[in-house]
């Protein structure tokens, strides 16, 4: 259907001369207001939404929270309070995962140890983003041979066997921080963490930030090439869209990413930690400590180790899952 | 042979692509149509997300997923294909028609030689033996203009220059005589005199082999030198379409302008600026109602907010999807026929 | 190539050099005497000690002696656990039996996790994909001490299909290998499936696709070959992951390897035992990482050797 020279009078589409006056500014503006494209972060929610698998894991991370930060004020009993007369009682009405050989309430153990392993995946996760983004950074930013230094010790670092270093260091640093513990001369809210967390959180910060810290230099050496691409170059408009949908979301997706996947890695590190008598230390429990502990007296009382370690993998496993989701949804790679 | 000539190699009409992706449906190629000739070069130029490469995917049956042909035929040789069978469509491919595309760098397998790679698809579609094939390989290699091809056909793409990997690419395309040619923006990624170069062959080869090719690229600059004629893609639509002396000297797209003016001349002075379009691409997901161009376009008018413009047919092969030639058009009508009552 | 080679075996000595060095001072930072801690061991040992090591003298010269007995291939003696006996000769008896264990295990992650990655790519987003993902990610996410005691109690204890512990006989291994190797033939899958995925979205799989090559041909002779390049890049660190999973494995099955001795020196606090062992262990996964390396330069012709 091609409209011919000469006959537009007799075709179909009726014309009027109003048709053909200018539109306003305003008026191409709404239009490209309508049409104006999703941004990047609601375009990436969209996606995240889409995958069942990962809303599931986000829903079971939330309802994780609230049963590791809520729970235990619910409970009638503390993580340490010893019960007399509940001693290895099995799962029932009063003691709904059971108890152990001093009546210590299962179920509130549970809760407070969900509690430390979730505070353990985060803390070490942002003091890795942050030891990791500044170090990144401050070698990108100034390039030349302070990069070259600074990468190097960070190649070096990542091809040393970390596992471990880390037992080697939690051996070496849990005595003396106890010692400062008990003394009472460690600050406030770290006092109330416990010299085992304290001493993973070194750990981490000594030795996993360098991951952190390849990809944010890589993505501030890729922002530096922007810079002077733009400077460079007319690209007019289109620096905004830029620097919005290209730069931004390549960095903070990452960073995100990263930081997300860490979670889990640290909690699993911190569970074989346990198992080797490493994690944190009594009274105070992980899910990974609570589990370990059990190993002894599996055979009689299974549930006390089923407990935990379904905690445990459960967490673990839904933060893995969320994290897979989120590089799914913001990965701009895979868009198409 | 003679009666050949007259005969199209190619016929697009009405196509249609679409994406359903999580959002909804993106329509990608909007209904559009073009003829190729046997030995006739058309241009397929627009900005990335015009649909221009998509449209040639429909073409191989490669579109990705979850890409569908949702409407329209194509009429290749005379044979309908649009529905082919994968099995059907897998006898086509780099037989009937070849393709090369944008990035030489990654389009061709790290790990395998490149002798290999054009290997495989011989061994595919002719009857050839080991040694007829390596015979032929040598022999597209000199075609394309590789030195030493029985040393250059047993290395490995990295060995390769960009301009070089592109040869081979073309080479690679050309292995089995393919009737039709798409060259998805094939000087894109290449350095300016290597662009020339890649140009220059493409020409060469034109008239060397018999067979219509598609070149697909955002750059008109780039094709004023081998296409017969150019269709210019916006948001899934051809907005303009004609012969190359049509396009460059009478366009009647006000985004065919943009793009003109956007184009660097070869004799213009260094520092002259070009003149990006400005805005960004439509949402293809909800096009606007009107025209598709309508909030980038410095001519707008109210009924482009409104109703998508016809095409325009301004002389014999030249049509354009706007308003704006309608409306000169429309006003002559009008004073003449004000004047004869 | 030989000087590729020659600088990558220079930076891995180097690295075990640095691995060695921070050993040492991390021993050194435990209270009191790093080579005795709380209990003093008995005067003749505590007498061999001083002399072999100078224990009186300054750090630095500690440091030296000891750099240079490891030099020698002398990782000095226990003196807890088992008192006086030479850490080689412990390295020598128990870890044959780890790394036997070590190898099946790789063997099983491998030839059981890429079939997997790959099944599980091809049929993207599909409940076969669906299942695979979350069954790896589960088998990412459960500790080893879990998987390792929970099959423990199933299949010995309740089923009483395999024996209990120990290294005796083929049915002995099955338990053993299976958990050790569960975590890395999750990751391998994994790994597998996203790299894949990768390769099926190259460039070069459209030429492939666009020169009529079925789908078989596509997969298997162009994704497949890019794709296990990352693989190969992890085998290094799934060795170390199975080494130290072998802590774990060991203690669980109560198998005789380096493993199970590790544990014990490092709960009866042997710190030459645990730094030996941590030097050595180091060393082994740093020289593995170097061997995936080269390996990895071969397969990949990309990358042209000498460069970094």
């Amino acid at each position: 259907m091609k409209l011919q020279k000469n006959n537009l009078l007799s075709m179909q589409i009726k014309l009027s001369p109003e048709d053909f006056e200018p539109a306003t500014k305003q008026e191409q503006e709404d239009l490209n207001k309508l049409t104006a494209n999703t941004s990047y972060w609601k375009d990436a929610w969209r996606r995240l939404k889409q995958n069942k698998i990962a809303m599931i894991s986000l829903v079971v991370i939330i309802l994780f929270i609230i049963f590791a930060f809520v729970g235990p004020s619910l409970s009638p009993y503390t993580y340490d309070q010893q019960v007399r007369g509940d001693e290895n009682m099995a799962p029932n009405l009063k003691h709904l995962f059971g108890t152990d050989q001093l009546g210590r309430d299962l179920l509130t153990r549970v809760m407070v140890g969900s509690r430390i392993s979730i505070i353990i995946g985060v803390g070490s996760a942002l003091i890795v983003l942050i030891i990791g983004s500044l170090y990144g950074s401050i070698a990108g930013l100034l390039g030349g041979v302070t990069d070259n230094i600074m990468m190097r010790i960070v190649e070096i670092i990542y091809s040393v066997p970390d596992i471990l270093i880390i037992i080697l260091l939690q051996i070496v640093i849990k005595e003396p921080l106890q010692k400062a513990f008990d003394s009472g001369s460690a600050l406030g809210w770290l006092q109330k963490l416990g010299p085992g967390i304290v001493a993973i959180f070194i750990v981490y910060g000594l030795l996993y930030w360098v991951g952190m810290a390849r990809i944010v230099r890589g993505q501030v050496l890729q922002l530096k090439q922007m810079e002077y691409i733009n400077a460079a170059s007319a690209l007019g408009a289109n620096n905004k869209r830029l620097i919005l949908k290209h730069l931004l979301p390549n960095c903070i997706g990452t960073l995100i990413i990263t930081t997300m996947l860490q979670i889990p890695s640290a909690i699993f590190t911190e569970s074989f930690l346990s198992f080797l008598g490493l994690g944190v230390s009594v009274p105070m429990a992980s899910l990974g400590s609570l589990a370990s502990e059990a190993l002894n007296g599996v055979q009689s009382y299974p549930y006390r180790l089923l407990f935990p370690a379904i905690a445990i993998s459960i967490i673990i496993l839904a933060f893995n899952l969320f994290g897979d989701g989120l590089r799914d949804a913001l990965d701009p790679k895979m868009k198409k | 042979m003679a009666e050949n000539k007259s005969k199209n190699l190619l016929e697009v009409k009405d196509l249609e692509v679409s994406f359903f992706t999580y959002a909804g449906e993106v329509k990608a190629v909007r209904s559009i149509s073009y003829e190729l000739k046997p030995g006739e070069v058309m241009g397929i130029v627009g900005e990335s997300g015009s649909g221009k490469s998509v449209s040639s995917y429909a073409l191989m049956g490669i579109i990705p997923e979850p890409g569908k042909v949702i409407g329209g035929n194509i009429i290749f040789d005379g044979k309908d294909i649009t529905n082919l069978s994968e099995k059907e469509r897998l006898k086509m491919r780099g037989k009937d028609i070849g393709m090369i595309f944008q990035d030489p760098m990654t389009s061709l397998n790290p790990v395998f030689t490149v002798g290999n790679q054009i290997n495989e698809s011989l061994k595919k579609h002719t009857n050839l033996n080991k040694e007829e094939r390596t015979a032929r390989i040598i022999e597209l290699f000199r075609l394309v203009g590789i030195n030493q091809p029985e040393k250059r056909m047993n290395q490995y793409p990295h060995e390769f220059s960009g301009g070089m990997r592109q040869r081979v690419m073309i080479a690679m395309a050309l292995a089995c005589n393919p009737k039709l040619l798409i060259a998805d923006e094939p000087t894109t990624a290449l350095d300016v005199t290597i662009q020339a170069q890649i140009v220059e062959l493409l020409k060469e080869l034109k008239t060397k082999i018999n067979m219509g090719i598609i070149f697909i690229t955002h750059d008109l600059g780039v094709i004023a030198d081998i296409c017969d004629k150019v269709a210019v893609m916006y948001a899934g639509n051809i907005i303009e379409t004609g012969s190359i002396d049509e396009i460059f000297y009478e366009p009647k797209h006000p985004y065919t302008w943009g793009l003109l003016r956007s184009m660097p001349k070869l004799n213009a002075e260094e520092h002259e600026r070009l003149v990006p379009i400005e805005g960004n691409p439509v949402d293809l997901i909800n096009p606007p109602k009107g025209c598709a161009f309508a909030p980038r376009c410095k001519h707008c008018m109210k009924i482009c907010l409104e109703k998508k413009p016809p095409a325009y047919n301004i002389s014999s092969g030249h049509d354009a999807l706007c308003w704006l030639p309608i409306k000169d058009e429309y006003e002559k009508e009008v004073k003449n026929n004000g004047k004869s009552e | 190539m030989g000087k590729y080679i020659v600088k990558r075996v220079g930076s891995a000595l180097f690295t075990i050099f640095i691995a060695a060095t921070i050993t040492f001072f991390i021993m050194n930072l435990v209270p009191g005497d790093p080579f005795m801690s709380e209990k003093a061991p008995s005067a003749e040992v505590k007498k061999a000690l001083e002399l072999k090591y100078g224990l009186d003298k300054p750090l630095i010269i500690q440091y030296k002696n000891y750099m240079i007995n490891l030099l020698k291939g002398d990782f000095g003696v226990s003196y807890k656990l088992q008192k006086n006996r030479q850490i080689v000769d412990i390295i020598k008896e128990s870890f044959p039996t780890s790394a036997r264990l070590g190898a099946f295990a790789v063997l099983f992650a491998v030839t059981l996790g890429i079939p997997l990655g790959c099944i599980a790519a091809l049929k993207r987003n599909k409940w076969v994909d669906n299942v695979i993902r979350v069954l790896s990610t589960l088998g990412i996410s459960i500790p080893g001490f879990v998987i390792a005691t929970t099959t423990m109690i199933i299949f010995t204890v309740n089923l009483k299909w395999l024996p209990t512990s120990g290294l005796k006989g083929p049915a002995s291994y099955i338990l053993p290998v299976f958990t050790l190797g569960f975590y890395p033939m999750c990751y391998v899958a994994r790994l597998m499936r996203s790299s894949m995925l990768e390769s099926l979205s190259q460039d070069y799989i459209r030429t492939a696709k666009a020169k009529g090559m079925s789908s078989f041909i596509i997969t298997f002779k162009h994704a497949l070959r890019n794709s296990l390049i990352p693989v190969i890049t992890y085998l290094g660190p799934l060795i170390a992951s199975v080494l130290t999973g072998g802590f774990v494995v060991e203690q669980v099955f109560n198998i005789p390897g380096l493993g199970r001795y590790f544990v014990k020196a490092l709960n009866g606090r042997d710190y030459m035992v645990i730094m030996g062992t941590t030097i050595f262990l180091a060393t082994l996964i740093i020289l593995m990482n170097l061997v995936c390396d080269l390996l990895y330069k071969i397969v990949d012709p990309r990358i042209k050797l000498g460069e970094e």
